[in-house]
């Protein structure tokens, strides 16, 4: 194993205690399965990899509750990527410069299913669909955000109470976006172009596998999990593997998990006593 | 060794009625009881683990796999360099069994078939990676995954065993044991092993003169051996 030095920790390495390789887990699952007189004596170190990425990508989200963020300006025909590991939004939000303390704040978008994302099929003069010389339809950008971006309502507030007969709760003060997910884009709001949003959104903890090599990391706070999970599956598939073990190797990942969760939810005394602490909390 | 396992060959064998026999025909059929030897380890090994797994070996020094397992290591090859060559590796021309590859210090995975290496291939979490090679053996040669890698691999293996020459020279009418000539070759057996060569050496002659007090005297040994192993 490397060795780290303070410099290279206070330079480079920060937040890497807190997560193991994924191979570094293969690696102890086989060190542990390699007795003699182990059920999974023979099991293959590709079983052993296949079951782990199957419970960080379950399990990543239900227990670990990774959330991501990052943060890209919107260009001018509003449209922006999702990041390559994006599985869903938890919160985009516009950074708002805060004139008071001269510092940003997250103003929380709405999300707007009316941003259309629809693509056209094209037709002909008779409004025959079109298709290409492989036998698939042609399609466009027509009417579409992606063809037209999508401009947001101005609110006239020169009267009380606003615009008579609209329906507020579609709209949003600071902007509005939709979710284009198999094509990968996020769609805004015109009063957004030019602005910088924040995108909070979760993965399936297996995102960097697309990419480079041994990326994929656990929180130590999952690895317990994670090895009852890889046992339990390998297990499973036993024949000869007496079912009490089995059964046994099922509460104790069942059991490894709730821990893990709890080990999570950052839930503890101190958080309880500042809830109740609140002067003008109305129980 | 070689010259030890003769003397007591011959010492049993040779008698007046017996007659003889060739130095040639000992080195051949030495030859094909060190390799009946050498496969049989393999199998006594996982005889002995099952009786292991039931508590019935001792540990320490009386543990019998492991020293089955050093029997076997006699002939192991560590970390031998392969060659890379039309897409594949060479695997050496001395390999037995292969052990263990690795890439770069990583665990190639050696696959038991060209279904299993093709399905390990395509599936997504387990497709071969820089971190998690896998590998095929194709005749002589090894074929790895991913298709980047074309150096840094290194076999550890079981070698094959060499064939031994008991060599001699003819005075008065005598075969001498001569082990300064050029040809000779000892045994290449663990030494534990000299007394089962023997045997085995005999059975193999008691068949070849038809001698059936030889046969008996061999099989009645190995039934007591096989018996003694079992007893407990």
């Amino acid at each position: 194993m490397a060795t780290i030095t303070p410099l290279y920790y206070y330079t480079n390495g920060q937040g890497d205690y807190q997560y193991l390789p994924l191979k570094d887990i293969v690696n102890s699952l086989l060190f542990e399965f390699r007795q003699d007189d182990h059920y999974l004596k023979n099991i293959r170190r590709s079983t052993i990899l296949y079951f782990a990425k199957e419970c960080i990508r379950t399990y990543n989200k239900q227990v670990f509750e990774d959330i991501l963020a990052v943060e890209m300006t919107v260009p001018e025909n509003l449209v922006l990527p999702v990041p390559h590991n994006f599985v869903d939004y938890v919160r985009v939000s516009v950074t708002y410069l805060d004139a008071s303390t001269s510092s940003y704040r997250l103003k929380p978008l709405k999300i707007n299913r009316n941003i259309s994302i629809a693509q056209a099929y094209l037709q002909d003069n008779n409004y025959n669909i079109l298709f290409t010389n492989s036998g698939s339809v042609l399609t466009g950008n027509v009417n579409n955000a992606y063809g037209a971006p999508y401009k947001k309502y101005t609110f006239d507030n020169s009267t009380m109470g606003g615009q008579f007969e609209l329906d507020t709760s579609k709209l949003s003060k600071w902007g509005e976006f939709n979710i284009d997910e198999r094509g990968g884009k996020l769609l805004f709001s015109s009063n957004l172009y030019n602005k910088d949003i924040v995108l909070e959104y979760v993965s399936d903890g297996l995102g960097f596998d697309t990419y480079a090599e041994d990326a994929i990391r656990v929180h130590k706070v999952l690895v317990k999990m994670l090895k009852d999970w890889v046992y339990l599956s390998c297990l499973e598939q036993k024949r000869n593997v007496p079912a009490n073990e089995k059964e046994r190797a099922r509460r104790r990942f069942n059991t490894s998990k709730h821990q893990a969760k709890l080990d999570r939810s950052d839930f503890d005394l101190l958080e309880i006593s500042r809830g109740m602490n609140t002067a003008s909390k109305n129980l | 060794m070689i010259d030890r396992i003769f003397k007591t060959v011959k010492t049993i064998l040779n008698t007046d009625g017996r007659g003889n026999f060739k130095p040639s025909d000992f080195n051949l059929i030495l030859h094909n009881v060190v390799l009946e030897e050498f496969d049989e380890l393999l199998f006594e090994v996982n005889k002995i683990v099952n009786r292991e797994n039931r508590g019935l070996i001792s540990g320490a020094l009386e543990n019998i796999s492991d020293r089955l397992r050093e029997k076997i290591q006699h002939y192991l090859m560590p970390g031998v360099p392969l060659t890379y060559a039309n897409s594949l590796f060479t695997l050496p021309s001395n390999l037995r069994y292969l052990d263990d590859v690795l890439y770069n210090l990583e665990p190639v995975e050696l696959c038991r078939n060209n279904k299993d290496f093709n399905l390990i291939n395509s599936v997504s979490h387990t497709a071969p990676t820089l971190e998690y090679p896998i590998g095929l053996k194709q005749g002589n040669n090894l074929k790895i995954l991913p298709a980047t890698i074309v150096d840094s691999i290194t076999a550890t293996y079981l070698r094959n065993p060499i064939q031994a020459k008991w060599t001699y020279t003819v005075i008065n009418g005598v075969e001498v044991f001569n082990p300064s000539a050029n040809d000779y070759v000892d045994v290449d057996v663990h030494s534990s092993c000299e007394n089962k060569i023997i045997m085995g050496v005999l059975e193999k002659f008691g068949v070849n003169l038809k001698e059936q007090d030889i046969q008996a005297y061999v099989q009645r040994e190995e039934v007591e051996e096989l018996n003694e192993n079992n007893s407990n």
